[in-house]
């Protein structure tokens, strides 16, 4: 191998060993085309007549070898499956990012997001093999967006939250048209009276959905969820004692704790040490004088339900037990956090000095059997800023994904209150933007013209893929639609339940315009990111990015490479 | 493994295993020919028709970018010739920020012109020496043609000229968008002295979501994580910041706490209690509102901070700790207590906010007070993009402290190059001797970047240069020493032909100072190159080719 190598020479390594790259136009369709692929996965979720897909996540945890069954999930939620779907592909990675993004921002339209980016590739990927500049795409998509955005904001419905019944039914409307497309569609009168209540509770300044609490409990049927004005929390894990105390209380004093009341060594790092044997008893009265004395504390300051985040050992739950007290240890630290905000006062890290200011209170303490679990309820509380969701259903698959449509339903009821435009539903407003910059490429000259026409043509995937999935005739229903439109019908769009056309405004499918503009914003950046692309250069993966000890599979390689050692190249 | 090297003189000289090559054909072509190639990388890059590059690293991470010095950060050059290009790029990066796709190409296609000298007959060293004259010359050259500088570096019109072509060549179509945010960001923070201009005081907080028409300038400070107490919001606070936990003090060494009989006993944690409760109590009286730390909370802390209603930031970074401290007016006090009034730090809004999906915690002063800290906000849909244009506004806001350096402009848009080309030539045709040679081709390789100009933009190259030349050679002529309308013509992407980029509603200008350096670095960068006669390469150690591959395992 040494003797040759003058003659090796002439090839010259610029990269490292291991670097792939390709270039090209070969390139930017090949990434079109990844993309495309991810597209089809998510295409048929669209719309109420959407279907659902079953996802098995197979852990990879080093138990492959073992029998497991990866953990299953069955979603509707464009951005659920993105994000399981684990994409490895650079260019429909950028994909996953966007239906990540409109879910942070929006939290719906996940599934149109990805699908509109997928098109409006697709609708170029002809010029591109035509040699048409990516660059005068990416700026002709661009101008094409900013139009598309100005127009939905200059169409949209502005609603003014003058009548609060007439505000609370356009929430409802908006959050019904979220859920269409969901498991839960079927319910939708009484999932959307639910979820709109649940923001309402909220407090409407800052409406942090993170206060919403859903609890999900298998068995029983969707209609006997609940809507708990305050919190719920399964009962924690008690002790002794815990029977004998009362459940349910009329204005009770809340504390809320993040101690631990248990007999224990104060400090890790103290040490006893006594001379005599007469002292060891003084400890031992001493310790348990302290946890006495906390306890003691606690009920002389009105408490009648005592909540803690670390453990309430058998000791205190006798103690309060004897002194008709409600005790929980071991609440989990966000539901401790809601109950604090809806009962009141603040959470106590230590017993000593507590005043009235920091307990709270609430108009009806309980805990309740539901289902096979028991749960503590806080109704009535006077601060109310939170409340909980109690999901019911068959399966637990089932109820996770009612929680993730909730979840959608939740953020764009909290959008539609932050700011007031509502537009159409249905591809209403997709055929509308579609109308708008069809017609206004015909008034511009250039190769824009042709860009600006794709991107009016990738806009009608929406009422195009709402019709596929309903296993409607999608050319006739969309000629129908362009007609309508074109007449100056501003909200005509598909009717799934007619199987035809309708004014969608007045049938009340409406949704916040952010859901649009923010979906139209991303599909474009994404679009263009991708056609940007000329070149990717992929360098060989470092074998141990964290440095821990050499795994089996960096072991195999190397064996590998053994195999190797010989060849010359 | 016999060592039967036909042409290594001294087989014996070296261990086995070594690479040794020499002469013009074996390594100064080779090398040519290297450096060539990376160039040839980027050179599609180059200008606002740019296209970008995917470059996923060693740790997977995915980059799509047009900025060379990110491309080439992640490629992993690993040729020792190319290898020089890559520093003198990063040089050019440390010392203006901007302009390393420029230092690039020219270097590359400098190499590339001496290997055609070389082929004719030349030796390295009358390359060198003519490169080094040209080099100089263009320096001369370049001083004569700036066209216009940035007089006042507070005034919005003025530095909107400095950094929009630079952000137009990164992100193309959000110039205005960008180069506004940057321009508001940087007014806040330009201190009177425009020399004193830090770059760092121009923060970028990426946050996913949106579209990037929603970006926006925070005077302040941006943090992305909530403030830890119950306490979110604070106005007109007074700011302690600690660089340790809030916590009572640990011991570094293992200590026990001995307790030698019950009483003792008792009042352990009561006096743990009491001292912390002490210490906050103070910090209450003393009027302190917001208290930041770079370390833990304590809980027991944290519970007195709520009850005294002081909110609590942590802020993880210490570079980030240090910028805060700017920010505010505060000293980091690496002990728990009370700060003097000096230590204490001031700031008019500091609250917790949501913005997209995720929760941050802002430090913002009020209008009128002069801010050491902007923050400019980016919002996208994707990371990928996020990152590109944190890149772009980086390479604005050094652009803006370029300017503040040297004020000076020089047309844009493959103008200034073109000019140089012309002055180059008639210059090297007046030099005597075979250094005439070597100055011609210093000048054609600067021809280089209208060329990649135009064949990036998707122009007809064959029909635009010629155009360039008889415009700059005819109108600079005949005109007098001052109307250098000639020399300002440069290509016009969104019309297909040239123009006078000066004469454009929105004027394209370079900073001068950045092609200064990046002719000075790429010129350097290529000499070296052309100085190598010889190329010893060591045997990797531990052995012929696995470990090679092994001691890249190691330094990953």
């Amino acid at each position: 191998m040494a003797g040759r190598v003058p003659m090796m020479q002439p090839q010259i390594i610029l990269l490292k060993e291991g670097t792939d790259a390709s270039q090209g136009r070969g390139q930017l369709l090949s990434n079109i085309n990844a993309c495309l692929a991810v597209v089809d996965t998510v295409r048929t979720t669209l719309g109420p007549r959407g279907m659902d897909k079953l996802i098995v996540d197979e852990k990879e945890n080093g138990h492959k070898y073992h029998l497991c069954v990866g953990e299953v999930t069955i979603s509707n939620d464009g951005a659920t499956i993105m994000k399981l779907l684990d994409v490895v592909h650079p260019a429909a990675k950028t994909l996953v990012d966007i239906a990540r993004s409109q879910d942070a921002e929006v939290g719906d339209g996940t599934t149109s997001v990805v699908l509109l980016a997928g098109e409006l590739l697709k609708e170029v990927r002809g010029y591109i093999e035509d040699g048409v500049s990516p660059h005068i795409i990416i700026k002709g998509y661009r101008n094409a967006a900013q139009l598309a955005i100005n127009k939905i904001k200059e169409i949209a419905i502005t609603i003014e939250r003058t009548d609060d019944i007439q505000f609370r039914d356009l929430l409802k409307k908006c959050a019904g048209t979220a859920m269409s497309s969901k498991l839960i569609h079927s319910h939708e009168d009484f999932f959307t009276d639910m979820v709109v209540n649940a923001v309402l509770k909220l407090d409407q300044e800052e409406l942090n959905e993170k206060l919403i609490g859903v609890k999900r409990i298998p068995g029983g049927a969707m209609e006997d969820s609940l809507l708990v004005d305050g919190v719920a929390f399964k009962k924690t894990f008690s002790y002794a004692g815990f029977e004998q105390q009362p459940k349910s209380f009329k204005n009770p004093k809340i504390l809320s704790l993040n101690i631990e009341l248990e007999l224990k060594a104060e400090k890790d790092n103290a040490e006893v040490r006594i001379d005599d044997v007469s002292e060891y008893q003084a400890i031992v009265d001493a310790e348990w004088t302290i946890i006495y004395s906390k306890l003691e504390t606690i009920v002389n300051a009105g408490a009648k339900v005592v909540l803690s985040r670390l453990p309430i050992g058998d000791l205190a739950t006798q103690y309060f037990a004897d002194r008709d007290i409600f005790c929980a240890g071991r609440v989990p630290a966000e539901d401790l956090n809601r109950v604090v905000n809806a009962v009141g006062g603040s959470m106590q890290t230590t017993v000593s000095n507590i005043e009235d200011k920091h307990l709270g209170t609430c108009e009806y303490f309980e805990e309740k059997q539901i289902g096979g679990e028991r749960f503590n309820i806080f109704e009535g509380c006077p601060a109310t800023k939170t409340c909980t969701l109690i999901l019911r259903g068959g399966a637990e698959q089932f109820i996770a994904e009612v929680e993730r449509s909730l979840h959608d339903a939740i953020m764009i009821v909290k959008r539609c209150i932050k700011n007031n435009l509502t537009v159409a539903g249905g591809g209403a407003t997709e055929m509308e933007i579609s109308k708008y910059l069809r017609d206004h490429s015909r008034t511009i000259e250039g190769k824009q013209q042709l860009i600006i026409g794709a991107f009016a043509r990738a806009l009608e995937i929406i009422p195009r893929q709402l019709c596929d999935n309903a296993g409607f005739d999608a050319t006739d229903m969309l000629n129908n639609l362009r007609m309508k439109h074109a007449q100056g019908a501003l909200w005509y769009g598909v009717d799934i339940n007619a199987e035809s056309i309708t004014d969608n405004y007045e049938k009340f499918v409406w949704e916040p315009a952010l859901v649009k503009t923010n979906a139209i914003a991303a599909a474009t950046e994404a679009a263009c990111l991708i056609l940007s692309v000329d070149e990717t250069v992929r360098n060989p993966a470092s074998e141990k990015p964290q440095g821990g000890p050499p795994m089996p599979r960096g072991g195999a390689q190397r064996s590998f490479r053994g195999r190797g050692r010989g060849i010359p190249r | 493994m016999a060592l039967k090297v036909p042409k290594s003189s001294y087989p014996q000289l070296f261990k086995e295993g070594y690479k040794n090559l020499q002469g013009v054909e074996e390594a100064v072509l080779k090398n040519i020919q290297a450096v060539h190639e990376l160039s040839e990388i980027v050179r599609t890059s180059f200008g606002p028709n740019g296209r970008n590059k995917m470059v996923i690293n060693h740790l997977e991470k995915l980059f799509v970018t047009n900025d060379a010095a990110t491309i080439i950060r992640e490629l992993e050059v690993v040729h020792p010739a190319a290898k020089l290009l890559v520093m003198a790029s990063q040089q050019q990066e440390q010392e203006i920020g901007d302009g390393t796709n420029f230092v690039l190409i020219f270097a590359g296609e400098l190499l590339q012109k001496a290997a055609n000298l070389l082929r004719m007959g030349l030796h390295p060293s009358e390359i060198v020496q003519g490169y080094e004259l040209a080099s100089n010359k263009a320096s001369e050259i370049l001083d004569g043609l700036s066209v216009d500088s940035v007089n006042d570096c507070k005034s919005r019109s003025e530095l909107e000229k400095s950094i929009k072509t630079s952000i137009a060549s990164k992100q193309s179509g959000y110039e205005n968008l960008l180069t506004n945010l940057v321009i508001d960001a940087t007014l806040m923070v330009l201190p009177k002295n425009p020399q004193h201009f830090n770059v760092d005081s121009v923060r970028i907080v990426k946050i996913m979501g949106s579209n990037i028409y929603e970006s926006k300038v925070v005077k302040g400070m941006v943090f992305g994580r909530e403030s830890e107490g119950t306490v979110n919001k604070s106005l007109k606070s007074k700011i302690a910041i600690f660089t340790c936990p809030l916590d009572l003090a640990q011991t570094e060494t293992k200590g026990t706490v001995l307790i030698h009989n019950a009483k003792e006993m008792l009042n352990f944690t009561k006096g743990e209690e009491e001292q912390i409760e002490k210490i906050f109590k103070e910090f209450e009286s003393a009027g302190i509102k917001v208290v930041v730390t770079g370390g833990s909370v304590g809980e027991l802390a944290l519970h007195y901070l709520n009850r005294f209603n002081i909110m609590v930031v942590k802020v993880l970074s210490k570079f980030d700790l240090r910028r805060l401290c700017r920010v505010v007016g505060a000293t980091a006090l690496a002990r728990l207590g009370v700060p003097t009034a000096e230590e204490m730090g001031h700031c008019d809004v500091v609250e917790t906010v949501e913005i997209g999906g995720d929760r941050v915690t802002v430090f913002r002063q009020g209008e009128d007070e002069k801010s050491k800290t902007a923050t400019i906000v980016i919002r996208g849909a994707t990371q990928n993009v996020l990152d590109d244009i944190e890149r772009a506004i980086d390479d604005g806001v050094n652009n803006v402290k370029a300017v503040t350096r040297d004020p000076r402009l020089v047309p844009g848009a493959g103008a200034t190059e073109m000019e140089l080309v012309k002055q180059l030539t008639s210059f090297g045709e007046k030099t005597p001797g075979i250094n005439q040679h070597s100055i011609k081709a210093f000048a054609e390789a600067l021809e280089a970047f209208p060329r990649t100009l135009s064949e990036n933009s998707g122009l007809d190259v064959t029909e635009i240069l010629p155009k360039l030349y008889s415009a700059h050679h005819n109108e600079s002529t005949s005109a007098t020493e001052d109307d250098k309308s000639g020399a300002c013509v440069g290509i016009d992407i969104e019309n297909d032909d040239i123009v006078d980029v000066t004469k454009l509603p929105n004027p394209v200008l370079d900073v001068l100072i950045t092609k200064h350096w990046a002719i000075k670095f790429a010129t350097e960068a290529a000499l070296t190159v052309l100085r190598v006669d010889q190329i010893i390469m060591s045997k990797p150690a531990g052995g012929p080719k696995p470990p090679q591959q092994n001691s890249n395992w190691d330094e990953d």
